[in-house]
């Protein structure tokens, strides 16, 4: 077999092809016009410093049937509207269909005023206070729990130290063991001195996360992406969906400085979560103490959070009741493809419905 | 939505589009039609020097047309400029293959002279990185850091030591940063030769590759893959660890004289703002504490019980795979 096998016909075909996309593509990308951050109706209920408590609202006026408030913990990496991306792509939109009343933490975007909040401002302090707030409202003594990437690994932390509150807890393709092999986050943070690199930048900048991002990939992320782009560019819809995700992963906060230190030493560097010994306000973490119902869900081609790093979560909690969903796709592919608004969303609300 | 202005800029760009494509053609028609005869219009006497010329300089043309549109709000220049780097490696082995075929050279030479290119342009990157103590800029100014490492003496001796500090931090970065260059170069090379074993020896099962769209999707499979396996050995990781912590270095030390020019133009600096900033912080803790130890403890409620309460096992459930599931 010949393995390039071009004709020059085929490649001038499809030079001015591609040159015709590019051109054309411009008037698509011109027409955009502005790109929300997130679509569903919502409501702020609670505010403390940069953090915004948002309760949602479905659109097609579906009441709650789930007594049990859900509050969702995003990550401190990139923002929440991930999960509430398009009409057709809402993870949000998903949980309020299956009668779940939702609730979710905006973290916003710290800066320099922020470089001392601490892992233990952040969970004992405000998903603390955010959960009391959401007790209140409703009347309850436990909420439901969604966690997120970082945000699923601070979940923990928070059901390890306050089970009482929690009802049931679901984590989405979050790191638990940080250090297996397939992790490559895992292995470059290793010989990185963290606490240096807290100490010059003071926060951590979210285009310099964003970079490291982009290096686990490069060819892929950095070149190939935007050639396949032009493929696309002719079609408004397409290039609509694909700016919509191009503003979500460049539009990142800049790490609180603490909060970044002891997070990367902790759980990356030392892998401390899965040996009991972070600590957070003066209280060890012992992930035995998450008795609650646990769902805990990974994306098979994850390379931010491989499966690997999440399975092992069985194996540390305390809970007898602890059920696994393996999504086939990546780490934002569980939030935004057909495929996951069809699966992901009705098994936790069928999970948590069953529980509350 | 666009505006009037904005589909003038969009026509402007169209229209340098067009008129650079036509003048391609024309200059390719005229080129191929003369070679071995004589130059073409437009590239005659000192200006001809043959078809690899022409491309650069039809590819500087085009790079130019779609990102130096004058025109263009800053937001679409930068689209452009964005665009035209990402693209520049696509649009590189379109300009080898679309030569080539001009020429009616055959496929597997096509193909041997890109990626001969890229090793060379490998080669030279590894090479940069791995100059010597004569070629260095640096080591040239300075040779062995030997004024940076003479100790400061006088009224200054303290901003001299400084300085000295910021200047070798400075020279240990551009070493570390050398050294990760010349790796990555060496991963470069390696994929040239992968992507040249995969031509010459195509494994039985693997499909042909018909457009100059699959023969960049292959070279960039090879690339990740190799460059994921490096990713995570030791060599890497200490690499990376190195330049980071070098930079980081550099930055801190800079930090520190930033500070004194502050304090000495009677401004606040880093240090105290951050201070200030960790006594915030201090405190609020205390009133949140002291506010928790004041709250009444609040009346019981009725605790909702799980309606259903699961057996004491794990399972494991698997969501059947997507039809057209995508990945990012």
């Amino acid at each position: 077999m010949i393995a390039v096998q071009l004709s020059p016909e085929k490649i001038f075909k499809e030079v001015t092809n591609f040159n015709t996309k590019l051109a054309e593509g411009i008037k698509n990308l011109r027409n955009l016009g502005e790109l929300p951050s997130g679509v569903t109706p919502k409501e702020e209920v609670y505010r403390e410093d940069k953090l915004v408590l948002y309760h949602y609202k479905s659109p097609t006026g579906k009441k709650p049937t789930n007594k049990i408030p859900m509050l969702i913990s995003y990550a401190l990496v990139n923002r929440p509207y991930m999960t509430d991306l398009q009409e057709n792509r809402s993870m949000i939109r998903g949980l309020l269909e299956t009668g779940q009343d939702v609730y979710l933490i905006d973290w916003g975007y710290p800066d320099r005023s922020d470089r001392f909040l601490t892992m233990d401002d952040y969970i004992n302090g405000y998903i603390d206070r955010c959960v009391d707030v959401l007790c209140e409202r409703h009347g309850v003594d436990a909420v439901n729990l969604l966690g997120i990437c970082q945000g699923g690994a601070f979940s923990l932390c928070y059901t390890a130290l306050h089970p009482e509150k929690i009802q049931n807890l679901v984590t989405m393709v979050t790191p638990v063991d940080f250090q297996t092999e397939d992790n490559m986050l895992a292995h470059w943070i290793r010989n990185i001195d963290v606490d240096l690199l807290v100490d010059s930048l003071g926060n951590v900048p979210g285009d310099l996360m964003n970079w490291t991002f982009l290096n686990l990939k490069p060819y892929r992320l950095i070149g190939q992406k935007y050639i396949d782009m032009v493929e696309i560019l002719d079609n408004p819809q397409q290039v609509h969906n694909f700016m919509y995700m191009e503003k979500w992963i460049f539009d990142s906060p800049d790490q609180a400085g603490e909060t970044y230190r002891q997070f990367v030493n902790d759980f990356y560097k030392y892998n401390k979560l899965i040996t009991g010994e972070v600590e957070l306000g003066g209280q060890k973490v012992d992930l035995k103490n998450v008795t609650v119902p646990v769902l805990n869900i990974y994306a098979q081609d994850d390379h931010l959070v491989p499966p690997s790093a999440s399975k092992p979560l069985k194996k540390y909690v305390g809970t007898k009741d602890y059920t696994e969903l393996s999504f086939k796709g990546g780490h934002i592919g569980i939030y935004v493809s057909s495929s996951a608004q069809r699966e992901v969303p009705p098994s936790i609300g069928k999970w948590l419905n069953e529980r509350s | 939505m666009a505006t009037a202005s904005s589909a003038q800029q969009n026509n402007d760009w169209l229209k340098g589009q067009q008129q650079y494509w036509d003048n391609w053609f024309e200059q390719q028609r005229e080129f191929f039609g003369n070679v071995g005869a004589k130059a073409p219009s437009g590239f005659q006497g000192a200006d001809f020097q043959g078809p690899q010329a022409q491309w650069a300089e039809l590819l500087k043309t085009w790079q130019s047309a779609v990102s130096g549109n004058e025109h263009a709000a800053p937001d679409m220049q930068a689209f452009q400029q964005y665009f035209t780097k990402a693209g520049e490696a696509y649009l590189g082995m379109m300009q080898q293959f679309y030569q080539g075929t001009g020429q009616a050279k055959p496929l597997d030479q096509m193909t041997n002279e890109w990626t001969d290119n890229l090793k060379k342009f490998f080669s030279g990157a590894g090479q940069a990185g791995n100059m010597g103590a004569g070629k260095d800029p640096f080591a040239a100014i300075d040779p062995l850091n030997f004024f940076a490492s003479i100790p400061g003496i006088g009224y200054t001796r303290e901003k001299q030591e400084q300085l000295n500090h910021l200047y070798q931090q400075w020279s240990e970065y551009e070493a570390k940063a050398r050294d990760y260059t010349a790796s990555m170069s060496k991963v470069g090379l390696e994929a040239v030769q992968k992507f040249q074993e995969y031509v010459a020896n195509p494994p039985k099962d693997a499909a042909p590759l018909t457009s100059l769209k699959e023969v960049y999707t292959k070279w960039v499979d090879i690339c990740e893959g190799i460059y994921a396996d490096y990713a995570m050995t030791p060599e890497y990781t200490k690499l990376y660890g190195e330049v980071v912590n070098a930079l980081m270095a550099f930055k801190k030390q800079q930090n520190k004289i930033v500070d004194e020019a502050m304090d000495q133009l009677n401004l606040p600096t880093r240090a105290e703002v951050d201070s200030l900033h960790q006594r915030m912080h201090a405190l609020r803790r205390e009133v949140l504490a002291l506010k928790a130890a004041l709250k009444p403890e609040k009346a019981a409620r009725p605790v909702v019980k799980p309606a259903v309460v699961k057996p004491a096992t794990v399972k494991s459930v698997k969501v059947k795979p997507a039809k057209k599931g995508k990945k990012k």
